[in-house]
C-alpha cells in the first residue's frame, strides 16, 4: 500500500478538495483506495454524503475498534472512506494517551496495507502531535501552495519542521493550488521556486468556481464535469503523484 | 482483478415486480430507491461433464453483459470471487483464470475442462437505495429470465423473479432493514438458490447425473440374463454419453471413460458366458475389440502429454529445454492422432456396432440351448465368477518371483482387472463396505502393476518417437540425448516399482482378504483355495 496525506499548516488552501478528486481519480484507474477525513469538520465525508461519526474515534484510536468496521463504502466502485468523527477536535489528546504517540496511526493502519492499494489522509491544518502521526504514517505529503508570499512561508515553516524529524522519513510534494494566473503576483511566484528544499510538482491546480460547486453537486468535480480546467488539474496532478508512488494511472 | 463480492443474505424471489417508490415510501421520509436502465445479461452455468464443481459445493457462472465476460463462483449459493476472464464456455483446463477464483476451481476440476450446462438470459433493472443524504447505501438488480439447455436443444423455461442485494461496506444494517421490510410487507421470499441451481430445475437437470462408476442394482434373484443386459446398457449408457466429447477432445477424460466403457463391455462379454448367444458374443466382443484398437493410439498420447510435467522433473535442468522439439513433435502427433479417432468415431460402423449392439440388448432373450447360465439367478452366477477370478488372481500373483519377466506381471495385471471389473458389475449384491475394502485393495495391486507396465509402455514409445524423429530431420542430438536420459528414468521408476510387487502382492494375499473372498464368493461346492 502506498500512501500521501494531504496537508498544510494553514487552513483554506484547497486541501479537501483535492483529496476527494485524487482518492476518486485513484479508484477509477483501479486502486483500491481509502481516504481517512481526519478533519473534525469533515468536509470530505459531507462531499461523498457520508455521515460525520460522533465520538466512535475514542475507541478506533485506542484500538478497542475495528478499523475495518469504521470504514464506509462510497457511490464509486473501489474507493472506501473513514469518516470524519467530531471527536478529532480532541485527537491530540487521544494520541497522548497512547503508548508511542507518534506513531498510533501508522499502527493502526497496517492492517489496511491488505485491502487497500492507496491511502489518502485529509488532515485539518495544525503543527500537533497529530501532524508527527502523519508524518510517520504516510510515505509523502501533498502541500497544496497558494501561489502566496504568506502560503510560500508557511511551505519553509513546514520544511524546516519536517527536516527537524528525518526519522519519520516522509517526503514534502507541494504543488500550486487556487491559483490565478490574472494575478501578476500569482504570476511571479509560478514563475519562481519558491522552496529549493521542496520543489514544487508540474500540476497547478487553478480557481475554479466549479471546485465550489462542489458542494451543491457532493461528488467530486472530476466525476460530475471531467472536462473542466479545474478537473483536468487534478489529473495531471494524480498522474504526477501516482507515476511517483508507482501507484496505476 | 479478483476482489470479494459481498451478499451476505442471498437472494429474494418476488411474486410481482418491485415498486420502487412503494417501497421508498415504507422505508419512512427521506428513503429513495432509484431504477437505473435495464440490461440484458447472459449467464452460462459452468461445470465438468462430471459435475466435479457441484461435487464441492461450487457454482461457476460466466455472465456475458455488453460484451464483458464476469466469471462468479459461490459457495453454498452465495457469490464468495469474481473475475473478469476473457475465455468463453467451453473452456479447456489451462484456458482457466489464474488468480484467487482460478486457484478455488482448479483443484476440484483438474484436468478435466469446463462445459456451458445450462444457459440462463435474463433482464435486469439496477436499483440504487439512497439515503436522506442522497448517499447510495445499497445496490439492487431485479432480474428475470428464462433457462434453456446449453446446446439450445429444448424450450425456455422461465425462471422466478429474482431480487439480489448488495450492500456498501459500513451500510449491512440498512441493507437488513430493507431486506425485512421486503419480506415482511411486500411478499418477497428468501432464497438460497443460486441462478444455476435455479435453472437446473427448471429444466428438469440433475446435477451429478453423470458418473462413471457402475451403478446398476441388481436382485439376487434376477436371471444372469437380465443382469449383464442391464449392466450391459449402463455400460454402454457411459460410452455414448462420453462420444461427442472425446470427438471435440475438450479434455482427456472423456476419451479415458469411453474406454473403461470398452474395457468393460469386452470383460462382462468373456467373463460371464453362457447368457448371451455364442455368435453374437464373438461378434461384439470383435466390435469392442476395433473399437479398443482404434482409440488406443490417441490415449497413449494423452497420458503421455499428462505425464510430461511429471517426467521433466526426473531429467536434469540443463537437459530440459532439449526436450522443447519433442513436445512439439509429440502435440503434432497428438492432433493427427486425435483427427483419425474423430474420423472413427463419426464413421457409419462406430454408429452401427453401437446401434446394433443397443437393439441386441433391448430385443426379448432367445431362449437357446447354448446359454446354460442364462436362467440362473445372478447371484449364483457372479459369485462363481468372482471366485474364480479372485484364485486365478492368487495363483498367477504367487507363481511370480523376482526372476519372472514382464510378460507374467502383465498377465497378472488384466487378471486383475477382470476380477475388479466383476466386483464392480455385481457390487450391489453384496455388502457396500465389504466390497469397498476388496476393491481398494485391488486397486493397490492394480496400481502398481498398472505403473510398472505403464513405464515400460511409455519407454518403449519414447524410443519409437525418438526414431520417427530422426527419420522426419527433426530430433537435433542434444534433444535425442535428453530423450535417452527420459527413458533411462523411466525404466530405473520401472524397476522401483517392481521392486515394490512383492510387498503389494503380499498386502492383497492376507488372511483377512482371502476370509472375505471366501465368505462372499465361495460357492458350496467349491473347492478350497
Amino acid at each position: 500500500m502506498r500512501s500521501f496525506a494531504l496537508y498544510s499548516i494553514k487552513g483554506g488552501v484547497g486541501k479537501t478538495a483535492t483529496a476527494v478528486n485524487l482518492a476518486y481519480l485513484s479508484a477509477r484507474a483501479g486502486n483500491r483506495t481509502l481516504l481517512w477525513d481526519l478533519d473534525p469538520q469533515g468536509a470530505s465525508s459531507f462531499y461523498f454524503r457520508v455521515r460525520a461519526e460522533v465520538a466512535k474515534a475514542k475507541k478506533l484510536l485506542r484500538g478497542k475498534r475495528d478499523l475495518d468496521r469504521a470504514i464506509k463504502g462510497s457511490d464509486y466502485g473501489g474507493l472506501d472512506l473513514l469518516p470524519a468523527d467530531a471527536a478529532y477536535r480532541r485527537m491530540d489528546l487521544l494520541l497522548n494517551e497512547a503508548k508511542k504517540p507518534t506513531s498510533r496511526l501508522r499502527r493502526l493502519l497496517e492492517p489496511a496495507a491488505e485491502s487497500y492499494d492507496c491511502l489518502i489522509l485529509d488532515c485539518p491544518p495544525s503543527l500537533t502531535l497529530v501532524s508527527e502521526n502523519v508524518f510517520r504514517a504516510v510515505d509523502a505529503l501533498l502541500v497544496p501552495v497558494i501561489p502566496t508570499p504568506l502560503s510560500v512561508r508557511t511551505l519553509r515553516q513546514l520544511v524546516d519542521f519536517v527536516g527537524a524529524s528525518p526519522e519519520a522519513g516522509v517526503l514534502v510534494w507541494p504543488f500550486f493550488a487556487l491559483a490565478d494566473r490574472r494575478k501578476r503576483l500569482h504570476q511571479e511566484i509560478l514563475a519562481a521556486t519558491p522552496e529549493p528544499r521542496a520543489p514544487m510538482l508540474q500540476a497547478v491546480v487553478p480557481y475554479h468556481s466549479e471546485v465550489e460547486r462542489m458542494g451543491v453537486h457532493r461528488a467530486p468535480v472530476a466525476a460530475y464535469a471531467p472536462g473542466t480546467a479545474a478537473a483536468k488539474a487534478y489529473a495531471a496532478l494524480w498522474q504526477e503523484v501516482a507515476g511517483r508512488l508507482g501507484l496505476r494511472h | 482483478m479478483t476482489r470479494k463480492a459481498k451478499c451476505p443474505e442471498g437472494s429474494l424471489l418476488l411474486a410481482v415486480p418491485l415498486d420502487g417508490a412503494a417501497v421508498a415510501e415504507a422505508l419512512g421520509p427521506g428513503w429513495a430507491l432509484e431504477a437505473d436502465r435495464p440490461a440484458s445479461v447472459r449467464t452460462l452455468c459452468a461445470d465438468s461433464f462430471d459435475w466435479r464443481l457441484h461435487e464441492a459445493g461450487l457454482h461457476l457462472a460466466v455472465e456475458e453483459r455488453k460484451g464483458t465476460l464476469r466469471w462468479v463462483l459461490s459457495r453454498g449459493g452465495q457469490p464468495s470471487l469474481t473475475s473478469e476472464w476473457p475465455q468463453n464456455l467451453p473452456a479447456r483446463f489451462e484456458q482457466l483464470p489464474g488468480g484467487e477464483l482460478g486457484a478455488a476451481i482448479a483443484g476440484p476440476l483438474a484436468p478435466r475442462a469446463l462445459l456451458a450446462r445450462a444457459l440462463v438470459d435474463c433482464a435486469t433493472t439496477p436499483y440504487r437505495l439512497l439515503d436522506a443524504e442522497g448517499k447510495l447505501v445499497v445496490r439492487l438488480a431485479e432480474e428475470i429470465g428464462t433457462a434453456a439447455l446449453a446446446d439450445g436443444v429444448g424450450s425456455h423455461r422461465p425462471l422466478p423473479r429474482r431480487l439480489l442485494m448488495e450492500p456498501l461496506k459500513g451500510y449491512e444494517v440498512e441493507a437488513t432493514h430493507l431486506r425485512e421490510l421486503l419480506i415482511a410487507a411486500f411478499g418477497a421470499v428468501p432464497s438460497n438458490e443460486c441462478v444455476c441451481d435455479a435453472a437446473y430445475r427448471a429444466l428438469d437437470l440433475i446435477p451429478g447425473g453423470y458418473s462413471p462408476k457402475i451403478r446398476v442394482t441388481l436382485a439376487p434373484e434376477l436371471t444372469a440374463h437380465e443382469a449383464m443386459r442391464r449392466i450391459h446398457l449402463e455400460i454402454l449408457d457411459t460410452l455414448e454419453a462420453n462420444v461427442d466429447g472425446a470427438v471435440a477432445d475438450l479434455d482427456a477424460e472423456f476419451l479415458h471413460d469411453l474406454r473403461v466403457s470398452v474395457r468393460r463391455s469386452r470383460a462382462a462379454l468373456s467373463q460371464v458366458k453362457g447368457v448371451f448367444p455364442p455368435a453374437a458374443v464373438a461378434r461384439f466382443r470383435d466390435g469392442f475389440g476395433w473399437l479398443g484398437q482404434i482409440t488406443g493410439p490417441k490415449r497413449d498420447l494423452d497420458v503421455f502429454l499428462l505425464g510430461m510435467p511429471d517426467y521433466l522433473q526426473d531429467v536434469p535442468e540443463e537437459l530440459r529445454a532439449d526436450l522443447d522439439p519433442f513436445r512439439a513433435f509429440l502435440l503434432e502427433e497428438h492432433a493427427r492422432e486425435g483427427r483419425e479417432l474423430a474420423k472413427q468415431l463419426v464413421s457409419g460402423d462406430f454408429q452401427t456396432l453401437l446401434e446394433d449392439w443397443r437393439a441386441f440388448l433391448q430385443a426379448p432373450p432367445t431362449d437357446e440351448e447354448d446359454m446354460p447360465n442364462a436362467r440362473l439367478p445372478v447371484a449364483e452366477v457372479a459369485g462363481a465368477r468372482i471366485w474364480r477370478a479372485f484364485r486365478r488372481v492368487l495363483k498367477e500373483g504367487r507363481a511370480i518371483d523376482d526372476a519372472s519377466p514382464p510378460p507374467q506381471l502383465h498377465e497378472l495385471r488384466k487378471d486383475c482387472k477382470k476380477l475388479r471389473y466383476l466386483l464392480e458389475f455385481f457390487g450391489s449384491l453384496y455388502p457396500v463396505d465389504q466390497l469397498d475394502a476388496l476393491i481398494k485393495a485391488l486397486k493397490s495391486l492394480l496400481d502398481t502393476l498398472g505403473a510398472y507396465q505403464d513405464l515400460a509402455v511409455q519407454a518403449h514409445h519414447l524410443e519409437a518417437f525418438a526414431e520417427q524423429m530422426a527419420a522426419a530431420g527433426k530430433a537435433p542430438a542434444r534433444t535425442l540425448l535428453a530423450l535417452g536420459s527420459l527413458v533411462g528414468r523411466l525404466l530405473d521408476r520401472r524397476s522401483a516399482e517392481r521392486s515394490d510387487f512383492a510387498m503389494r502382492f503380499a498386502a492383497f494375499d492376507t488372511d483377512a482378504n482371502r476370509a472375505i473372498y471366501g465368505s462372499l464368493f465361495r460357492p458350496a461346492s467349491g473347492q478350497p483355495e
